[in-house]
């Protein structure tokens, strides 16, 4: 499904207007971009936001006693004309020749493409191999890096049909990257614990 | 930071202490006074005889009348636009403007809607920036850049208006009464007014036919035409004529001067918020070309200041029509915080910012290039763009 149109392009990252106000795809998930009939570009959602559209003009209260929340759309109707969200997503991969290969596009998707949520089956077989959890640690983003890979992984999750076995692969993998680093390394094991509190 | 604002603020200060000393607040309460004594008849006919330097407004009811908020359908929409232009560059050897004109529909009820959109006009042949007259060079610049905005304006509005579900209203900012166009009964002048009015009556004409009442929305009016009218209520000279004045010739103060400086918007202050005034009708000479579509005006309180709205007549004496348009300007003041939502959205359709502009001019020298038209810069305006350190 087409979800955004990409506005901002380099090669670690970019960033899509989404076509619906509110609903950017999930953290975490995996999202992609067709740059021409044998490629595409594969990345993960790292941040989301809403403001308006004009750089000028910041988002001001508009609710009442009487009129809040979805309400207040209705009696501003041009609302959903001058705010937009947007989504900034990390690229970890892409499929070239129907053949997943993990790590940075050659260059960065182009300009104005739309961005497509991924089906289930698309997500099970690019995240087969667990080298692009590089790319999550090494990426920049208002969201920490931890809480970015405990999201996507609870996310892949769910997409591979709450698939233990994957999730457990993943785990050790996070644990090899993480091995310096203790507490980081327990926030993303925390985060993911399927059974625990999280 | 060159603004030394040391300097500037103790300016300020003097400025405003001197505003506060001017305050005509005797004089405000005076007019007061007299908007709800006078009688319109002898008013009118008081009018009708006299000479004056200034615009009066003539009265259509009891002058302090105030009219409540009507009713505001369930269904509605509210269509508007704005304009703006980049002005003909003396820097550039090559004459154009271009004029944006912003638009927004908004739609309210069960089902709310929103449209925005914004069109570019482009004028750079001989005949498209020539005013037709047979031996002045005028050109589409200062008042005539003016009128033709508004123009345009109006005939967006009928496009937009008419996408939207009824009833509907348009507004746009500013006047409805061109002013600037020549009103000389000179052939000449006559055929520059009309090579304006032509198209913008057309226009109202349309919006007329299509049902969809049409006003202009002045914030912050400075018109004093109903001050004006009470001026000549307290002359005692018969007939007024400003030009034989009594007072002058003996060397004083005329006796209206009290009322020099109150503005029309300070007379109406006692509106209470929804409000709107009594109908006047403008007697800008410009509007006796107008025919059947002459401008009356009113008042009215939208919350935080008291603003004018300009009609044509067929709005103006049609109290169905002229409701609609009171309850859906207060509304929309209300949702806009004091100024209407769908002109505040035309508005920042309409913008043309500075990086634009220079896109344009960016265009211009490219396409000029293209043609092998080279040009240089005047030294200020290259340093301008160029603000090296």
């Amino acid at each position: 499904m087409r979800i955004g149109e990409i506005i901002e392009t380099r090669s670690t990252s970019f960033v899509a207007e989404s076509y619906e106000l509110h609903r950017p795809p999930a953290l975490g998930s995996l999202v992609k971009v067709k740059v021409d009939s044998h490629r595409e570009v594969y990345a993960v959602v790292s941040y989301g936001e809403t403001g308006g559209i004009e750089p000028g003009r910041r988002a001001v209260r508009w609710g009442s006693e009487e009129v809040f929340d979805e309400a207040i759309y209705k009696e501003h109707p041009e609302l959903r004309r001058t705010l937009r969200t947007e989504f900034a997503v990390l690229s970890v991969g892409s499929l070239e020749g129907g053949e997943a290969r993990q790590g940075l596009p050659s260059e960065p998707p182009p300009m104005h493409y739309s961005v497509y949520s991924c089906l289930p089956e698309e997500v099970v077989r690019f995240t087969e191999e667990l080298y692009y959890l590089r790319l999550l640690l090494a990426g920049e983003g208002p969201v920490s890096k931890e809480q970015l890979l405990v999201t996507h992984l609870r996310e892949v999750y769910r997409a591979r049909g709450d698939d233990e076995e994957w999730l457990a692969r993943a785990a050790r993998e996070v644990a090899r990257l993480l091995k310096r680093d203790y507490d980081r390394l327990m926030t993303v094991l925390l985060g993911i614990e399927p059974h625990g509190g999280v | 930071m060159p603004l030394e604002l040391g300097l500037i603020s103790e300016g300020l200060e003097e400025m405003a202490r001197a505003l506060s000393q001017g305050m005509k607040g005797d004089e405000v309460e005076r007019a007061r006074l007299l908007l709800r004594g006078t009688d319109p008849e002898k008013l009118r006919a008081k009018i009708e005889g006299a000479k004056t330097s200034w615009l009066l407004a003539w009265p259509e009811s009891t002058l302090s009348v105030a009219y409540p908020t009507p009713e505001s359908p369930l269904n509605f929409s509210v269509a508007a636009t704005d304009g703006s232009f980049i002005r003909p560059d003396r820097h550039i050897p090559a004459r154009f403007v271009v004029i944006n004109i912003g638009s927004a529909l908004l739609t309210y009820g069960e089902e709310p809607m929103a449209r925005l959109d914004s069109r570019s006009h482009l004028y750079f042949r001989e005949e498209e920036l020539r005013i037709p007259h047979p031996f002045k060079e005028l050109y589409l610049e200062g008042e005539f850049l003016g009128a033709r905005r508004t123009v345009l304006e109006l005939e967006a509005l009928i496009e937009v208006a008419t996408q939207g579900i009824r009833p509907a209203v348009g507004l746009q900012d500013g006047s409805l009464i061109l002013w600037g166009l020549p009103t000389t009964d000179d052939p000449d002048d006559i055929s520059v007014r009309d090579y304006f009015l032509r198209p913008f009556l057309r226009a109202l004409q349309e919006l007329r036919a299509q049902g969809i009442p049409v006003a202009s929305y002045l914030s912050q009016p400075q018109s004093k035409d109903v001050v004006n009218s009470l001026r000549v209520e307290i002359c005692d000279n018969t007939p007024v004529n400003c030009d034989k004045c009594t007072y002058v010739a003996r060397r004083q103060r005329p006796i209206c001067s009290d009322l020099a400086g109150v503005l029309d918007r300070q007379l109406f202050d006692s509106l209470r918020p929804g409000e709107r005034s009594a109908l006047f009708r403008s007697s800008s000479k410009i509007l006796l070309g107008y025919g059947e579509h002459g401008i009356y005006f009113f008042y009215l309180n939208v919350g935080g200041e008291i603003v004018r709205l300009e009609v044509p007549q067929w709005v103006a004496l049609d109290e169905k029509r002229l409701n609609l348009l009171h309850a859906l300007v207060y509304d929309q003041c209300q949702r806009g915080r004091g100024y209407p939502s769908a002109l505040q959205e035309a508005h920042e359709q309409a913008v043309i910012t500075g990086p634009e502009r220079r896109v344009v001019e960016g265009l211009v020298e490219e396409a000029l290039a293209r043609e092998g038209v080279t040009f240089f810069r005047s030294g200020k305006a290259a340093s301008k763009r160029e603000r090296g350190v």
